[in-house]
């Protein structure tokens, strides 16, 4: 009897398997497409006429192979916020045109790095002075028979070339504000102008501090200010608490020359802080009439019984 | 006797070298999505109907300068297209997005431009709402800036909402569009 219900058991289980295995479905997963390029910027010095090599990595760190294109675009900001623009403008002097890669395409499998050969020559004659361009990785993925939106991606390496020679150089703090009263995250705004011929990298330094000297954030970055433009550069203390008095400082490096920034007093005091203030000398100011008007009525009282 | 004691002394010299220990770290930057298509399926009805479904953007960089996150058509296209039929693009752009009319198509990303803060949640074939607005992926000369930071990011989302709205004057059919994000550093 006992082996009965034994074989009847194991039966059970392999048809409740087979069950398992045929009724739910499986859940399919789209791989992974990640596309990597290194180094994300250059900055070669070239001579007027001669030809510059250099050499960039595509990595593949998804799950699956993918097609990708290499080709180049000119590079320019657009507004004090420096939205990028690739797009090549036809009067405009051809920087992308400069560059020559030695391999234009390629198909990349997972975890594999291609090394890509590049030469940059310039031409004969080219004035002395900055000029901006972009090497692009971008991924080819078909159309998928299926319908839906294909979604590719690209990543680019930024050139800020210098062409050698007698350039202009000249480049300023426009602008350093931050607002006394804040709500959190405190900020402060920075505008670094840049009126030569020549691009040119500001390392920025802030710290905030509270009332008792200690710092709580620190900034120290490298922002690359291209000619004729005016880069705003935002500062934000995403941790900031809800209130708080805080000193903020800094000093701007821009060709060897440092600027330092006026100090600024932040006090900062969230909403909640301030409905919460605003409650309380509501409160403050009932009590004070009422208080008045009760001191007011037992002087009344009192004369009358005098 | 005279002894002689010579103390021989032994010289113990010794030479020191000291190697540098150099390594470069090389800037990078990653772009990654979840899947190489984004569906957004629609059985339309005699109203319209909306399917809304995202695609997870990630980004890593080690350039202390972070990155930008740029969307735009990778062609000269904006309609989603099935042969001769297609499906035009919405109206609406990033600073000024609008509902969906009944056949278009359009994007959105929480909290940038004038989408506001949503949430924006996956439909199918649902009522069109009127609340959540799209704006049209731009053409491929000027894309939009869907995300802008300012330090080195691991492995940073940014979920892109796609939506589509059809109705039963839509001919049926597999209709397909290609987008491209580019990522590069600040």
């Amino acid at each position: 009897m006992s082996n009965k219900i034994l074989k009847l058991n194991f039966g059970l289980l392999v048809i409740l398997t087979l069950l398992f295995i045929l009724i739910v479905p499986n859940k399919s997963y789209a791989a992974s497409q990640a596309i990597t390029i290194t180094p994300t910027t250059a900055s070669p010095v070239i001579d007027p006429g001669d030809i510059y090599k250099g050499n960039f990595q595509v990595v593949n760190q998804g799950e699956a192979a993918f097609d990708y294109t290499i080709y180049t675009t000119q590079y320019r900001v657009s507004g004090q916020d420096y939205t990028p623009d690739f797009t090549n403008l036809p009067n405009s002097t051809t920087v992308d045109k400069w560059f020559e890669i030695e391999q234009t395409q390629g198909t990349i499998k997972p975890g594999s790095t291609d090394l890509i050969n590049y030469t940059i020559s310039v031409p004969v004659g080219t004035e002395p002075g900055g000029y901006y361009g972009a090497i692009f990785a971008q991924t080819k993925y078909p159309k998928s028979d299926k319908g839906g939106i294909t979604l590719n991606q690209r990543v680019g390496e930024i050139f800020y070339i210098q062409v050698a020679g007698p350039v202009v150089e000249k480049g300023r703090v426009l602008q350093w504000t931050s607002k006394f009263l804040q709500k959190p995250p405190l900020g402060a705004t920075l505008l670094l102008e840049n009126t030569g011929g020549l691009h040119y990298p500001a390392k920025i330094n802030v710290i905030v501090r509270d009332i008792f000297g200690h710092a709580k954030y620190t900034l120290n970055t490298t922002k690359e200010v291209l000619p004729q433009t005016i880069r705003k550069v935002s500062i934000n203390w995403d941790e900031t608490p809800s209130i708080g008095l805080f000193k903020v400082t800094g000093s701007v490096d821009i060709y060897g020359k440092t600027n330092t920034l006026k100090t600024q007093w932040v006090l900062v005091m969230s909403q909640k802080v301030r409905n919460g203030l605003i409650i309380a000398l509501v409160l403050i100011v009932i009590i004070v009439v009422l208080h008045w008007f009760w001191r007011r009525k037992k002087r009344t009282k009192a004369k009358r019984n005098a | 006797m005279l002894f002689v004691f010579v103390f021989a002394t032994a010289i113990v010299s010794a030479d020191t070298a000291s190697t540098t220990i150099s390594s470069q770290i090389s800037s990078v930057i990653t772009l990654l999505t979840t899947s190489g298509t984004v569906n957004v399926d629609v059985v339309p009805t005699g109203v319209g109907a909306q399917t809304i479904a995202s695609d997870t953007v990630t980004v890593s960089t080690n350039d202390a300068s972070g990155y930008t996150l740029q969307l735009a058509e990778t062609g000269a296209g904006t309609t989603l297209v099935s042969g001769s039929d297609t499906i035009p693009a919405s109206s609406g752009t990033q600073a000024v997005p609008v509902s969906m009319s009944v056949n278009t198509w359009g994007y959105r990303v929480d909290s940038i431009g004038g989408f506001g803060a949503g949430p924006t949640s996956g439909a199918s074939s649902a009522a069109i709402s009127g609340s959540i607005k799209f704006a049209a992926v731009p053409a491929t000369g000027s894309p939009n800036t869907i995300k802008t930071t300012s330090g080195t990011a691991s492995n940073d989302t940014t979920t892109v909402w796609y939506g589509v709205a059809v109705d039963t004057t839509q001919p049926s059919g597999t209709y397909t569009n290609s987008v491209t994000y580019t990522a590069t550093a600040n």
